[in-house]
């Protein structure tokens, strides 16, 4: 995992994490995250920004199994987004990057936030983008594919949501005093040295992790950095954000492994909690376990969501492209039709009449009856 | 006790406020009752309260021009369509043996509540002249009570009209000709520790008031500039007490001030009428028009198939900073709400992105009637009316109450009071949050928009009201109210 200053034209060398800097090759498990440092005072907006964007970046090794942490890209700013929305972070996102060394990139995460003043104490906001797909990279949608008579037929259902929001991080106020200044993040020699050799500044690279510690470079210094908890209980943007980027690199274990936390937090926030158990409906479906017990869980907690009924029929298809490939093209089709059809009978409300997913499901039922 | 210098000047003084303040011409026993001068209805009413020797008739009334300020009152556009009038009237001999000024507040409130104006009006607005001004003032503290506070912050506004707050020099020698206790009770308040009392009271109200961030009742002080028949009654020292704004000196004897000769032109009707309205702004055009563009008003019955986009945000009192800190959440949950649920598949991206573009500052009175008009003139989808004040603690609490009009059908405003502190920032985002997107919800209904976008709406809604921690009754009763709505939206979606 590589971590750009966007600001200086600086090209950092990827070690063994990234090996190629090809950033626009496409590549599988190639993510992009950009994360501006937050609004709020200077400091401190730029301090607890990177703190999560090194919380986020420990959760990114591909697998337990892996020592790798995969290809990716944290585009990382000291300067807020100008206009604190999700609408710019998506124009963002759209227009694109120039980073130092000349590229342009695109990223699919946009993590943002303020910290700000309220009450006599320090909140932080954290939100996340996943903007649509402009360049044309469809590995943001749950695609299906059912053949049929010698047919492609193909069903991309969109993520549940887009834009999200965590719950509310206080700071302590010796956190706040610590990461106000600009020295508050520092290196040391090794994880046991009672002295710190220097702070992390504006660029660094990120190499391991290390039971609380991350080991990186920053500005010709190599070392060891505490990563301290900004609140008490635990918050579930990391594993949120971990998850949703495990998703785009089609790691489906590693990523039922990470929203499971959500779904466990007693402290998330219900709409998360909902996301978080379809995003594991589509994980188990594409690692080929039964989701059905979770969309009962969903199902109950959000009836009247039009995602929930979309990820329940799309497992259904999953399933069904999945008997077909392994040989038993018409094993239980005819019950899963039904079930569909039924999904659909129940949640069409859900649906306005032109909506493309829902006419391509339909259309695909037709084609697998007549047929 | 230090007498006068000069015996003869004093003795003068004396008689001539006999004089003074003697009653010109008797009325008849109905027009000398408390009596409804006109009744409507109304959200407000107006109370006149007379003084010492005054009537409900004669005090008010201007026998030169034939006009009576009550009626005047009935009969003022900018007035009559929110206030009744109504004039009280007690015994005030100024010789025989009468009521003191503790048992004339008693006999006040017993006759409002009588008269049931604390039940049939939202707003109350006293108007008090000379000795009226602390009894009103007098009722007002004894309402300072846990069971009556209710009623005081009802009392919108006390215009005290030549009232002797420090007492009247005057009264000095009128004791000795006067069996009347209320003489007495008009003693200098240097030496009158009755006086003393009310008004160490009425500041501590005042005072408690202020720190609690409540708006009302407010203050407001006139007294004469002219001596009565060589006389001063009650100058600027005498009438001097905790006013909201400067105290007005006006160009009338201590009779005449309270006698109005006509609606425009003359500085005792306007004053009053302007004072009236700082405290409950009664029509709002200068407030509409001050504030975004016009054509938020309907103009047409097209007008009113639009969306309602506007959310206005207004504050009174409390703690700026405190204020500030809570607006800006109000401001970005706005835009955030506006973000999260333009999804563009519902076709509402448009509709929802003109949502934060009438967000101001500015004060409203939290009386429902004019919040019901100014939602109604602007189109609004919400008001937001709030004040964010210090607690003797040092923490701030914020007070709020979201109006929905008539979007909320029976369940028009949920109000909130919660301390503010970086532990209930999201408690406080989302049931600012919560409120606004049952608003859209219901506003998606009167247009009859798509049942799916009505359900996506209600999804948020109800997913955003499941993290409420201890939710107090309004919450739970808009929690009610859209399970309810679900189970609307439920049966169409049955086969």
């Amino acid at each position: 995992m590589r971590f750009v200053f966007r600001s200086v034209l600086l090209s950092l060398s990827f070690g063994f994490l990234l090996g190629s800097p090809a950033i626009a090759g496409g590549s599988n498990d190639l993510v992009t995250i950009y994360i501006p440092a937050f609004n709020g005072p200077r400091e401190l907006g730029l301090n607890v920004a990177t703190v999560l964007n090194l919380q986020i970046w420990r959760t990114l090794r591909m697998a337990a199994e892996h020592k790798t942490f995969g290809r990716g890209l944290v585009v990382w700013e000291t300067q807020p987004l100008t206009s604190q929305s999700f609408e710019s972070a998506d124009e963002l996102a759209r227009v694109g990057l120039d980073l130092s060394d000349g590229k342009r990139v695109y990223p699919q995460l946009v993590f943002w936030g303020n910290t700000r003043e309220f009450g006599g104490g320090i909140v932080v906001e954290c939100f996340l983008s996943i903007p649509p797909s402009y360049t044309g990279n469809a590995r943001d949608k749950w695609a299906v594919t059912i053949h049929k008579d010698g047919i492609d037929h193909h069903i991309h259902a969109d993520l549940p949501q887009r834009r999200y929001e965590f719950s509310t991080i206080t700071l302590s106020k010796d956190l706040v005093d610590t990461y106000s200044k600009p020295t508050a993040l520092q290196i040391y020699p090794t994880r046991d040295a009672k002295y710190p050799i220097g702070s992390v500044g504006k660029t660094y690279e990120a190499r391991q992790q290390l039971d609380g510690w991350v080991l990186l470079e920053s500005d010709g210094l190599v070392g060891w950095v505490p990563l301290p908890k900004l609140s008490k209980n635990r918050n579930e943007l990391v594993d949120f954000v971990g998850g949703v980027i495990r998703i785009l690199r089609s790691d489906w274990n590693g990523a039922n492994a990470l929203f499971e936390k959500v779904v466990r937090n007693a402290q998330a926030p219900s709409a998360l909690k909902v996301d978080a158990l379809l995003y594991q409906v589509m994980a188990k479906s594409k690692a080929g376990q039964n989701p059905e017990e979770t969309l009962q869980l969903v199902r109950h907690l959000a009836p009247f969501y039009r995602a929930t009924t979309m990820y329940s029929v799309m497992s259904k298809l999953d399933a069904m492209s999945r008997t077909a490939s392994e040989g038993h093209p018409n094993k239980g089709t005819k019950t899963i039709i039904q079930q569909i059809e039924t999904e659909l009978s129940d949640g069409q409300q859900l649906f306005l009449p032109d909506d493309p997913w829902l006419t391509a499901v339909i259309q695909l039922l037709h084609t697998l009856r007549t047929g | 006790m230090q007498l006068p210098h000069s015996w003869k000047t004093h003795c003068l003084i004396g008689l001539l406020t006999i004089a003074c303040l003697c009653p010109p011409l008797a009325a008849s026993s109905e027009e000398n009752s408390s009596r409804f001068v006109s009744k409507h209805g109304l959200p407000g009413v107006i109370v006149f309260i007379h003084g010492l020797t005054g009537n409900s008739k004669t005090t008010w009334g201007n026998q030169e021009e034939n006009v009576y300020w009550p009626d005047l009152i009935a009969s003022d556009s900018q007035l009559n369509n929110y206030f009744d009038v109504y004039v009280v009237n007690y015994l005030s001999p100024l010789f025989t043996r009468a009521q003191s000024i503790e048992e004339l507040t008693t006999q006040l409130l017993s006759e409002l509540n009588d008269a049931k104006l604390f039940e049939q009006y939202k707003s109350v607005v006293l108007i008090a002249h000379s000795m009226g001004g602390l009894v009103a003032k007098n009722m007002l503290i004894k309402l300072n009570t846990p069971g009556e506070v209710k009623k005081l912050r009802q009392v919108k506004t006390i215009i005290y009209m030549g009232t002797p707050a420090q007492g009247a020099r005057g009264a000095w020698w009128l004791q000795w000709f006067s069996w009347d206790p209320q003489v007495k009770d008009l003693l200098p308040a240097d030496t009158n520790t009755f006086l003393q009392g009310i008004d160490n009271n009425w500041r501590q109200l005042i005072d408690e008031r202020n720190r609690l961030g409540e708006m009302f009742p407010k203050s407001f002080c006139a007294y004469e500039t002219h001596r009565t028949k060589g006389v001063p009654i009650v100058d600027r020292t005498s009438a001097q007490t905790w006013c909201d704004s400067e105290m007005q000196g006006m160009p009338y004897n201590h009779v005449e001030i309270v006698k109005p000769a006509r609606r425009d032109g003359d500085v005792r009707y306007e004053w009053t009428r302007a004072r009236i309205l700082q405290a409950v702004p009664v029509s709002s055009p200068t407030i509409t028009e001050s504030v975004c563009d016009r054509s938020t008003r309907i103009q047409s019955v097209q007008d009113n198939l639009r969306p309602r986009v506007r959310v206005s945000v207004f504050k009174h009192g409390g703690s700026q900073e405190a204020f500030g800190q809570v607006l800006g959440l109000i401001k970005d949950r706005l835009i955030n709400i506006r973000d999260k649920l333009s999804d563009p598949k519902d076709g509402e991206r448009q509709y929802l992105s003109t949502l934060t573009e009438c967000i101001m500052d500015g004060s409203l009175t939290v009386d429902e009637h004019t919040r019901q008009r100014f939602w109604d003139d602007t189109y609004s989808l919400e008001l937001i009316d709030g004040v964010v004040f210090q607690q003797p603690s040092g923490d701030a609490r914020a007070r709020s109450t979201i109006y929905l009009g008539a979007l909320g059908g029976n369940f028009k405003q949920v109000a909130l009071d919660i301390r503010v502190s970086p532990d209930t920032f999201g408690t406080i985002k989302d049931l600012y949050s919560l409120a606004t997107i049952y608003a859209l919800l219901m506003d998606a209904k009167r247009l009859q928009k798509p049942v799916a976008v009505r359900l996506h709406y209600l999804h948020t809604a109800l997913t955003l009201s499941k993290d409420i921690r201890s939710p107090t009754d309004d919450i739970k009763q808009l929690q009610k109210v859209l399970k309810e709505e679900a189970q609307i939206l439920k049966a169409k979606r049955a086969p």
